[in-house]
């Protein structure tokens, strides 16, 4: 006994040595890199054996499977423990009752009840919410425990790996806080934009998009090759980038090598199976007769009549006959089509995309590299499989020490965007208008006669010509860095992006029977003449930039940070079109093979920017945190003596958990820092050459010879002090780190203004003869905030979960504007939220009691305010809208629709999205993971006047099942009014807001990870496989057949996607 | 280390190289013109002139039809949609827009500033000078029709300007400027320019036009005060002389000719025009007079063609029903009348299947039938809301859809010509026979219409003169019916009523032909022998008869039948935006308003 406890004791012993010497160890590291000294205290270890404990012993690994040696055994309560050695195992002595605190420097603290257990596989997971994380911030890298500025940062594994998605953006929608993506349709290879913070300015303005310090396009980086992506929100931390961050950054890293380590091999592949992601339900073709016919009548058109068709014949032949896809009858010289089309099944059928990438990292002692293909093919929705994109992509990065102080590197990156669709006559509109707003009753079928296809049919889908454009661009970056003596190092960057691309754009003529002609009057359309236009466009970026950075820290406590840096970029653009009419052949489109009119045009467009900036980053004791931000950017945008902008900014951090007055929050609260930030910035996001009053031409309303001449046309008035807006941007944030760091909070609250936006000034008189000049005259301001919470957290070796919460809102305020002396509604005026709706307060619908008389001598119950500006000076009828007389005048109208006298009109909501909010939801049990991820929107209004949003919205459009609560005579407490397509009991009113808030299922994923074992055994590191949707559920109160991110917008519908990928690393 | 820094030199050396090349940040757009250095040669002008050109409106540009033509007169009745026009009194003071637009102004004075500064050659300054003083004269005299009084500026301004905040300048001055601006375009511009371009008699034609417009403005409307209006009268007649001695100018024998003409060029009637080719420039003028109800004629206007015996109708003994009162039908009344009549309306005798050359046309394209009314002669005749449809555009070779429209459009015509002169003789009291030969009777006989003289003229008392017109001469009334016959539908009406001070022609009643429903053919009706559609009857003076009638004529429009003296001025004017008065508190809002 006396022999095995020395034994033990001297094994402890050993191992303590061994432990406490890389404690300290990291005890030095960690007064370099500045971590607190109470989590020192907290691993003091002090070691007792004791006598009736029981042994037990572990292992303590990463999520990997990587022993972690150097981790803190302690039993809670007490100061007694061990570490893990080399190979992360332990041995402790302990009582029964105890529970174990295992903790390490950047992993979760984990609490283990020891209970009669001995054999411990304790698993610690990375605490990627802990402070010591390094973010990228601009022109180099900073712990996000020193950040001052509002920064968020997106890991790939998080958020972009492993999504079926085919843009990045896509991924990047609701992850992180303030940072808003959006797209306006899911055509595919249709690109995502971005904002930060909500309304920029009225001149628009988006966030400066760098690659690896590259600004280039984000729709064309493959998401394989994304490492992390940050976000810098206030000025404080884009101020660094000057005038064309304004708006902030958002800073894409791709993956690297790490140095010494060996060639890793990964290869990840996705298959997914994508549908629309809502349709709407039209009713039947009876019904939507019956139905139109009384809306017909309503209108004052032709009783028993629709579609310049008899009601009853036309429902008798669908009773007697019943419905013939291609065709109809002819009764009395008058053709009835007798369909009953789904023509969303007709046009559409379950698209594959797939994508595949693999790449190569690794390193030696001096040199790192990273090697990356990929390819991927994305199949539109469309049937004719016209619809296409594909993208393919190389990467390759190298970055060698080539002396102690001399180190160089470069990227050479290539990606290849093709997207292909068929000509369709006005494009998505024309679409929209076959898939969603025909009747049931369309035909979509051959005309008998003519042999021709029915128009306004799927088979534009089939018969448009392929249309292609090609976008290749090349991305080549060389780096330098120098380290003249300790503390100062030198960073050289010069890049050169070229973007070429390659338009062909075909209109070819197809002929097209118009159904309700009928056979006999078969009416063709046929658009003439055919043509090709084809486009060359050119795009070169260069972008050089130099930095100094040097660093000292003084008497232990003083950390200074001086930054210098230099940057310019040129830009120019160049594109020319040819376009030929009257192709010989539709079949063999060439510029070559026409006979008709030619047209060419070109296009130039160049700027050029040129900064200076510095950076002061100071710190005492890593408790106060101070940085400051200069950058004087010229630009040539401006004339001469407006063409400079300065933009300084000051940011300012307190670690409140370091103070010795927090010490007895130590038990729940690890982390505590507050800071502030204000900044200033100028705005170059006019046109290139706004400034020059530039003579326009165009073609005269007026024929010589055979031909339109071209005109010039003066230019307008251009402002002698036209120059940059200015965006000023205050903010307040607090990080949070609670229940040791299991929990991380920030929390950020904003104001930022857009001064001097450039605008019309006031309204000078009408006899100026053209419109004012563009003065910086008017003034937005943003109100917001962002709020994100992450806990992580492991209930035992083999589960762990996570949630994130990201949570923001924001809302834009116009504070000056000079170009709308009367008020005008339609315009900006002082105090308009952005997104607001003006409309009417509906009371209810009008009843038989309302109205008084009949026919044209009916009127209006004396007690009723008069409706007539709102029914074109008519009378209601029963079943119309009632609308609210809110002034009291007797009538109901829009006064002079300005801000003083808005008549009856008044705010009924906000059309842009409030609250809007990404949920991640994460667990991981054993070789399982599962994730979900929930994006949505809490608060926005919507008013359509269109379909869906109504019983009947125009004479010729399908009726929605959801719409059938309609008044009648019969149903008087109906929600929607009498049919009648007219738009008086449209307008814009109270009653048939939508509510737009959604909640969408972005993400879910289902992953099984083979064992590290059974891997190896057949010569690979790690495979995963996985199953995953996106957009597979929505809630939300909108219709079925209104995407929430899309609306009304007529277009190519967004898809909802079901995938299968691997991950496969070797 | 000393390499170290040798190379951190070098750098520094390269980046200061590369960043102080020589105006880095000066970018000069390449494919943008700016106006300095622009006007060079003949050919600049010309360009530049071009943009000017729309204000030829012609028959408009694709379907954008003639909207910017008042419709609503009291010889021809709009759509459904011409009910907010201007002679139903449902025009507001409007808070912006409304017409207070000088952005043209501003084009034409750089032009005029340009020209007047060139070095190129006086003839080539001084056309280009009179181009753009044409220009500025049909703008103002544009605006001062709607305005009345307006601020005169002959120079671009600047947004410190003191001239933006100026009041108006009374009409007579702006007049007087724009009369200076005609004489000095007659004066220069070139005699010929090329084909279908400005040239010295498209000048003289519009200086006939506007100065006859302002002298019988300034004579009927004695509350201005403008005594001078004769000098105005003769300025016109001048200027109608000496087009019609050029010789360069004849009537075309077919009247119909200038208006359903694919191609005016040669027509040597023609002064200007405005060319439509398919695939350039289209219009839909077909499509909207024939086989739309939104162009149709009112009885009114169907009574104002004389009988063929060259006796008013009514008077005419070939009339006997109507010289007693007693409503024809529209089959009788085509009948023995001035032959304009049939080259103008859609004769109602043709039943039955329409054929190319048949004014009896149908919506070829869908088959419907306009559910506004019913398109009441044959039901397959040409559309109209009153019974009387527009056959004087119909021309079958011209596609008549929405894209492919390309009759020419008559701008500046001689025809015109001859009625300003004839009215302007007669205004000066020097009307005489003639005068009549050598204008009103070269129209009459291109159409084989029996002569005017004085002598006929006072030979009769028309009773539509007694009632709207006593205070004119009997052969002035006769000259102003020529016009209103000779340029039926084409929307000179409106203007002509303007200027003669006549706001009471538009409280006429709008009545349409005279039907019998017991008589109509049948494939007015369904198959079930009801009436296609319902078809509202009323009296010779508009009154709504009761549904039970049978017999009575078409009303075209049910309510509000507008009223109007011919002292109410807000009909003579537009009003000024609130917004427009607010910017410049100066302005006055015009009379009436």
């Amino acid at each position: 006994m006396l022999a095995n406890l020395q034994k033990s004791v001297r094994h402890i012993a050993r191992y303590l040595t061994y432990g406490l010497a890389i404690q300290m160890l990291m005890f030095q590291t960690t007064l370099a890199t500045g971590i607190n000294e109470k989590k020192l205290t907290f691993n003091k270890i002090t070691s007792t054996a004791v006598a009736e404990d029981i042994t037990i012993k572990g292992k303590v690994t990463d999520e990997e499977g990587n022993p972690i040696p150097g981790a803190a055994i302690l039993i809670k309560g007490t100061s007694k423990g061990t570490s893990t050695d080399i190979d992360g195992d332990f041995t402790l002595e302990v009582p029964e009752d105890a529970v174990l605190v295992v903790s390490f420097l950047g992993f979760v603290t984990q609490e283990i009840e020891v209970g009669n257990q001995a054999n411990f596989e304790i698993v610690l997971i990375e605490d990627s919410s802990q402070l010591e994380e390094v973010v990228v911030v601009g022109y180099g890298t900073q712990k996000k425990i020193n950040l001052t500025g509002a920064v968020s940062q997106v890991n790939a594994e998080e958020a972009i790996d492993e999504r079926p998605v085919t843009s990045l953006g896509q991924a990047l929608q609701g992850v992180a806080p303030g940072l808003n993506v959006s797209t306006g349709n899911g055509t595919p290879g249709s690109g995502y934009s971005y904002n930060i913070r909500g309304t920029t300015s009225l001149n628009g303005g988006s966030p400066l998009i760098l690659v690896d310090g590259t600004e280039q396009d984000p729709n064309l980086v493959p998401p394989e090759d994304v490492a992390s992506v940050t976000v810098l929100k206030d000025a404080a931390s884009a101020a660094i980038y000057g005038a064309r961050a304004s708006f902030g950054v958002i800073l894409i890293t791709t993956k690297s090598g790490e140095k010494s380590e060996g060639p890793t091999f990964n290869y990840s592949s996705i298959v997914s199976w994508s549908d629309p992601t809502t349709t709407p339900e039209k009713v039947d073709p009876i019904t939507q007769i019956r139905l139109g016919g009384i809306s017909w009548e309503n209108a004052g058109r032709t009783p028993g009549f629709y579609w310049g068709r008899n009601v009853d014949t036309w429902v008798d032949l669908y009773n007697e006959v019943g419905p013939i896809l291609d065709g109809g009858r002819t009764v009395d010289g008058v053709f009835y089509p007798l369909g009953n089309t789904n023509m969303i099944e007709e046009m559409t059928e379950t698209s594959v995309t797939s994508r595949h990438n693999i790449s190569a990292s690794g390193g030696s002692e001096n040199t790192t590299y990273y090697l990356s293909a990929g390819i991927m093919n994305n199949n539109g929705i469309l049937r004719s499989d016209k619809d296409k994109y594909s993208r393919k992509n190389i990467l390759g990065k190298i970055d060698t020490k080539v002396t102690d102080w001399f180190s160089i590197g470069a990227t050479i990156g290539f990606t290849r965007g093709f997207q292909t669709m068929p000509w369709i006559p006005n494009n998505e509109n024309y679409m929209y208008d076959v898939a969603i707003l025909r009747p049931k009753f369309w035909l979509t079928g051959i005309d008998e006669v003519s042999g021709a296809p029915w128009g306004f049919s799927p088979q534009m889908v089939d018969l448009g010509a392929l249309n292609t454009d090609q976008v290749d661009n090349t991305n080549i970056q060389g780096r330098v860095t120098i380290k003249p003596f300790t503390g100062f190092e030198i960073n050289g960057t010069y890049s050169v992006r070229a973007i070429t691309g390659n338009n062909f754009y075909h209109v070819n003529s197809y002929e097209q029977a118009n159904p309700p002609s009928g056979p006999g009057v078969t009416f063709l359309y046929r658009n003439n003449p055919n043509s090709l236009r084809r486009t060359a466009r050119y795009n070169d970026f260069n972008n050089l930039s130099v930095t100094g950075t040097y660093t000292k820290t003084l008497a232990n406590d003083h950390t200074f940070k001086l930054m210098l840096g230099y940057a310019q970029e040129v830009f120019s653009e160049s594109s020319f079109w040819a376009q030929r009419d009257n192709l010989i052949s539709d079949n063999i489109p060439s510029l070559n093979l026409a006979t008709g009119n030619q047209f060419v045009d070109d296009n130039v467009t160049e700027w050029s920017t040129i900064s200076g900036f510095s950076r002061l980053n100071y710190n005492y004791k890593e408790k106060y945190l101070f940085e400051a931000v200069a950058r004087y950017d010229g630009a040539s945008r401006f004339p001469m003596d407006d063409r400079f902008v300065y933009s300084p900014s000051a940011s300012v951090g307190w670690i409140i958990s370091e103070e010795s007055f927090m010490a007895g929050t130590d038990r729940w609260l690890d982390f505590f820092k507050i800071r502030a930030s204000y900044g200033s910035q100028g705005n170059q996001n006019v046109g290139a050459y706004a400034y020059l009053p530039s003579m326009s031409t165009g073609n005269a309303n007026w024929i010589v010879g055979s031909v339109r001449p071209l005109f010039v046309r003066p230019g307008g008035l251009v402002s002698d002090s036209f120059t940059w807006e200015k965006v000023n941007t205050t903010n307040f944030g607090v990080d949070l780190g609670i229940f040791r760091n299991r929990l991380g909070v920030t929390a950020e609250i904003f104001q930022r203004e857009t001064i001097g936006m450039l605008t019309s000034a006031e309204e000078l008189p009408a006899v100026l003869g053209t419109s004012a000049p563009m003065e910086n005259a008017a003034n937005l301001k943003v109100n917001g905030w962002e709020l994100s919470l992450n806990w992580r957290d492991n209930l035992s070796s083999d589960f762990s979960y996570n949630v994130g919460v990201n949570f923001w809102d924001d809302l834009a305020t116009i504070s000056k504007f000079g170009g709308n002396p009367t008020g005008q509604l339609s315009n900006y005026y002082v105090g308009r939220e952005l997104g607001e709706i003006w409309g009417y307060e509906t009371d209810r619908l009008f009843q038989a009691e309302d109205i008084v008389g009949t026919g044209s001598n009916r009127d209006l119950a004396t007690d009723i305010p008069d409706q007539s500006a709102l029914f074109n000076n008519q009378t209601p009828f029963p079943g119309d809208v009632k609308y609210k007389d809110l002034n009291g005048d007797g009538k109901v109208d829009f006064g002079t629709n300005t801000l003083d006298d808005p008549g009856d009109l008044k705010i009924l909501g906000n059309s842009r999205s409030r609250y809007q909010f990404g949920i991640r939801l994460g667990a991981k049990y054993k070789s399982f993971d599962i994730s979900v991820f929930m994006q949505g929107v809490a608060k926005r209004d919507l008013f359509t006047s269109g379909p869906m949003g109504y019983t009947i919205g125009g004479q010729y459009e399908s009726i929605y099942t959801h719409t059938l609560d309609y008044w009648t005579p019969e149903n008087t407490d109906a929600f929607y009014p009498r049919l009648d397509d007219r738009p008086y009991n449209r307008r814009t009113q109270s009653r048939y807001l939508l509510d737009g808030s959604y909640l969408r299922f972005k993400n879910v994923r289902l992953g099984y990870t083979l064992s590290k074992n059974f891997a190896k055994k057949i010569g690979l590191k790690s495979v995963k496989i996985y199953v995953t949707g996106e957009n597979l559920f929505l809630l939300s109160g909108l219709p079925a057949g209104i995407d929430p991110e899309v609306l009304l917008n007529a277009t190519y519908p967004l898809r909802k996607d079901f995938a299968i990928g691997t991950n496969i690393t070797f | 280390m000393k390499s170290t820094y040798r190379n951190i030199a070098i750098a520094i050396c390269f980046i200061a190289l590369y960043s102080c090349e020589d105006n880095f940040l000066e970018k000069i757009p390449k494919d943008q013109i700016t106006i300095e250095g622009y006007f060079n040669q003949d050919s600049d002008f010309r360009a530049y002139a071009y943009g000017l050109y729309n204000t030829f409106f012609g028959y408009g540009v694709g379907n954008v039809g003639n909207t910017n033509i008042p419709v609503t007169t009291d010889e021809m009745v709009g759509g459904n949609q011409d009910r907010s026009s201007r002679i139903f009194d449902t025009r507001i003071i409007p808070s912006s827009g409304g017409g207070w637009s000088w952005s043209r102004l501003r084009t034409i004075n750089i032009m005029i500033r340009e020209a007047q500064n060139t070095d190129l050659a006086p003839e080539i300054k001084n056309h280009w000078e009179g181009v753009g003083r044409l220009f500025r004269a049909l703008e103002y005299f544009n605006k001062v029709k709607s305005f009345g009084d307006v601020p005169w500026i002959d120079h671009e301004l600047g947004t410190e300007s003191p001239e933006l905040y100026m009041a108006q300048d009374p009409r007579s001055l702006v007049m007087e400027n724009v009369l200076a601006d005609l004489n000095f375009a007659v004066e220069n511009i070139r005699e010929n320019d090329g084909a279908n371009l400005i040239d010295r008699y498209t000048a003289l034609a519009i200086k006939s036009e506007i100065t006859l417009f302002e002298g019988t403005f300034r004579k009927y409307h004695t509350e201005l005060g403008l005594t001078d209006f004769n000098s105005w009268l003769e300025e016109s007649v001048l200027a109608s002389e000496k087009i019609m001695e050029s010789g360069l100018f004849s009537l075309n024998p077919d009247y119909r000719t200038i208006h359903s003409s694919l191609d005016l060029s040669g027509n040597p009637e023609i002064i200007l025009y405005k060319q439509y080719e398919i695939g350039v420039l289209v219009n839909t003028q077909v499509r909207t007079t024939a086989l739309s109800n939104a162009r149709s004629l009112t009885k009114d206007a169907v009574e104002s063609y004389l009988s063929s015996d060259g006796l008013p109708f009514g008077i005419s003994p070939l009339h006997s029903k109507a010289q007693n009162g007693i409503p024809e039908s529209v089959f009788e009344e085509f009948e023995n009348r001035d032959p304009r009549m049939g080259m103008t309306l859609a004769i109602p005798f043709n039943e039955g299947e329409p054929s190319p050359n048949d004014p009896a046309l149908i919506e070829a394209n869908t088959q419907i039938k306009p559910d506004f009314l019913p398109s009441l002669l044959g039901e397959a005749g040409i559309n109209s809301a009153t019974g009387y449809g527009l056959y004087k555009w119909w021309n079958p070779e011209s596609p008549y859809d929405d894209v492919n429209g390309i009759t020419d459009a008559p701008l500046y015509s001689f025809n015109k010509i001859l009625l300003n002169y004839a009215e302007a003789k007669a205004e000066l009291g020097q009307a005489n026979d003639e005068v009549l030969n050598r204008s009103i009777n070269l129209l009459r006989g291109r159409v084989g219409m029996h002569n005017l003289t004085i002598a006929i003229a006072n030979s009769f008392d028309d009773p539509k003169k007694q009632k709207y017109a006593p205070e004119i001469s009997n052969i002035l009334w006769e000259i102003r019916r020529e016009r209103r016959v000779e340029l039926m539908g084409e929307g000179s009406r409106f203007d002509d009523i303007l200027r003669w001070k006549k706001a009471s022609y538009f409280g006429k009643p709008f009545v349409g032909a005279y039907i019998d429903l017991d008589n109509r053919p049948p494939s007015a009706y369904n198959p079930d022998g009801s009436n296609k559609a319902a078809v509202t009857l009323g009296d010779r003076d508009g009154n709504i008869l009761p549904s039970t009638s049978r017999q009575g004529y078409i009303l075209p429009y049910l309510e509000r039948q507008p009223s109007w003296s011919d002292d109410d001025l807000k009909l003579y004017y537009s009003p000024i935006s609130v917004q427009d008065l607010t910017i410049n508190p100066n302005l006055q809002q015009v009379p009436g308003w």
